[in-house]
């Protein structure tokens, strides 16, 4: 005797597409609950100095799902754990990047730093390079304008 | 004979992509004043040991009824973004009834009478030439003079030659369907993404194509930051200008769409075209000198500030007699040097006084303008900034 087909593949699909739902109401989170998560990740990132707390975030966002976020954390957590050398060099580069005056090899930089977890070296350094292009466009003699009304004094 | 060894398929696995930094996202909602005022992150920084649970569930604070110019800060402010209800009654006054708004929308006597009570002295035209209101009054015929009809639309009182702006070219197109366009182009994303029978069929399951699902983050991600859409993108390319990479990866993300034909992409991308083309890069050079440092007080306090002081610190050291004399050049006052001090301690004035914020900003370019020269000349990244030095692994 045939099998009815039909009815059970009919029946199949509605089981997929009901399973398929579930899982798709269950993983939706509301506005307000990403806002807010996105304001504790933030605070994280740019006020926790604790490597334990970082980790303990990171374990948190990603068994909800935010895999580049805790990512991120986890970087922040292994930056002060790097060996001094690594952490000189870091320094050293980031001093030189403030000091240079190419706006795209500062931003290079900026991104190296952002790969590494360095969210706050990489913001200024982004900062910089973008002063640095608009301190190109000022003509020379009004950056030096109140310095020479400053040696008319003396 | 065949001597050459059997060839074998050799495979590079291509290298793995970076992960993109998200901090820059959320640099856009989340600031440590958000942050301090919820109580749950600010135990999370200030506790030694707490085990952290993210809430499923928000329920949103009520904002009370407030003043329009007030309602507008609340719903740009990243406090607003948290705790904001979506369909408060204040703040959809606040967001969609602007004075500019009520002033050229559609008249409310043309959106029909139906609860007005019987108004006979309107139903006839006034002596002094003013024609009545397009007021339907159930059994008092319209006089026949009268311009207006109950089918009156503002379009007809518009010029038909006039150009069209960019949102009115698309509602014509049946782009967009909201009630006011012009100045709300917050597209309801249901009407705007194209739905084909197999949309519909995976409507019915529950399901949606990925680049709808796309569409739909993109139109939560602005609902979350309390922006319309138009504010976003323009958002979007002020961000991109600023170099982050993550707006210029949600704008590719734009062009990809806009290419494949996503309706809600096209219109995001003609606004951005639109601002980008309103709004060129421009360098106020007279913004740069120091007699010029601030020209407003609310003129950002960002660009132009760290440009004049990467110029100052290009030059000979800034010791304590070289400060002194730009202040005595400036002809600086008691309030203004105090101002100055104020910015040199990277504390703002809320005096509106041109010449105190002028100074304030003049003390914000000598610290910036310091502090470049200690970095380098060597010293120390947390005197620069304390989480930078935390960062590169300099002991606190």
């Amino acid at each position: 005797m045939p099998l009815p087909l039909l009815p059970i593949a009919i029946a199949a699909l509605a089981a997929g597409a009901y399973t398929a739902k579930s899982k798709r109401e269950k993983a939706a989170v509301s506005p307000q609950t990403m806002a807010e998560r996105a304001v504790i990740y933030e605070t994280a990132l740019n006020h926790c100095k604790d490597s334990d707390k970082l980790r303990q975030m990171a374990t948190v966002f990603r068994d909800q799902g935010h895999v580049a976020e805790a990512d991120m954390l986890i970087k922040r957590a292994l930056l002060r754990e790097a060996p001094p050398e690594v952490q000189a060099a870091r320094k050293e580069a980031f001093k030189k990047g403030l000091s240079s005056t190419d706006p795209a090899a500062v931003r290079a930089l900026a991104n190296a730093f952002d790969g590494q977890g360095a969210t706050g070296a990489a913001g200024e350094l982004r900062e910089h390079a973008r002063a640095l292009e608009v301190s190109s466009l000022v003509p020379a003699d009004s950056t030096t304008q109140a310095e020479e009304s400053a040696e008319a004094v003396h | 004979m065949n001597t050459r060894m059997p060839s074998r398929r050799v495979v590079i696995p291509a290298p793995a992509p970076a992960p993109v930094a998200r901090t820059s996202v959320y640099s856009q909602v989340a600031s440590p004043y958000a942050a301090a005022r919820i109580p749950a992150v600010s135990a999370f920084v200030q506790a030694p040991t707490q085990r952290v649970t993210i809430p499923s569930v928000v329920q949103p604070a009520r904002v009370p009824a407030i003043a329009l110019g007030t309602a507008y800060a609340q719903v740009n402010s990243p406090v607003a973004a948290v705790s904001k209800p979506r369909f408060d009654p204040a703040s959809q006054y606040a967001v969609n009834s602007s004075p500019i708004a009520a002033a050229i929308s559609k008249p409310r006597f043309d959106q029909g009478s139906a609860t007005m009570g019987p108004v006979p002295a309107l139903a006839a035209p006034v002596d002094r030439g003013i024609p009545a209101p397009a007021t339907t009054i159930p059994g008092v015929p319209r006089p026949a003079e009268s311009p207006y009809s109950d089918n009156t639309s503002w379009e007809e009182f518009k010029d038909p030659d006039a150009p069209r702006s960019l949102v009115e070219q698309d509602r014509d197109d049946q782009l967009v369907k909201s009630a006011n366009p012009t100045l709300t182009p917050k597209v309801e994303l249901p009407k705007i993404v194209h739905a084909s029978w197999f949309d519909k069929l995976l409507k019915m399951f529950g399901l949606s194509r990925k680049a709808v699902q796309g569409a739909q983050m993109a139109g939560e991600a602005a609902d979350m930051a309390g922006m319309t859409q138009t504010e976003a993108a323009h958002t979007l390319v002020r961000r991109s200008r600023n170099g982050d990479q993550n707006a210029m990866a949600i704008i590719a993300l734009v062009r990809d769409n806009a290419k494949a034909g996503n309706l809600q992409a096209i219109l995001t991308a003609k606004i951005m075209k639109q601002y980008i083309d309103t709004h060129p890069v421009t360098i106020d050079t007279l913004d740069m000198g120091y007699d010029d440092m601030v020209p407003t007080p609310t003129a950002p306090a960002t660009d132009n500030t760290k440009a004049t002081a990467i110029k100052l610190a290009q030059g000979p050291k800034l010791d304590a007699s070289r400060v002194s004399s730009f202040l005595h050049a400036a002809g600086f006052g008691a309030e203004e040097v105090a101002s100055f001090k104020h910015g040199y301690a990277g504390r703002p004035m809320r005096n509106p006084d041109p010449r105190i914020q002028r100074a304030n900003k003049f003390g914000a370019v000598v610290s910036h303008a310091h502090k470049l020269q200690a970095i380098q000349a060597g010293g120390a990244v947390s005197k620069f900034d304390p989480m930078i030095g935390w960062e590169l692994g300099e002991d606190e």
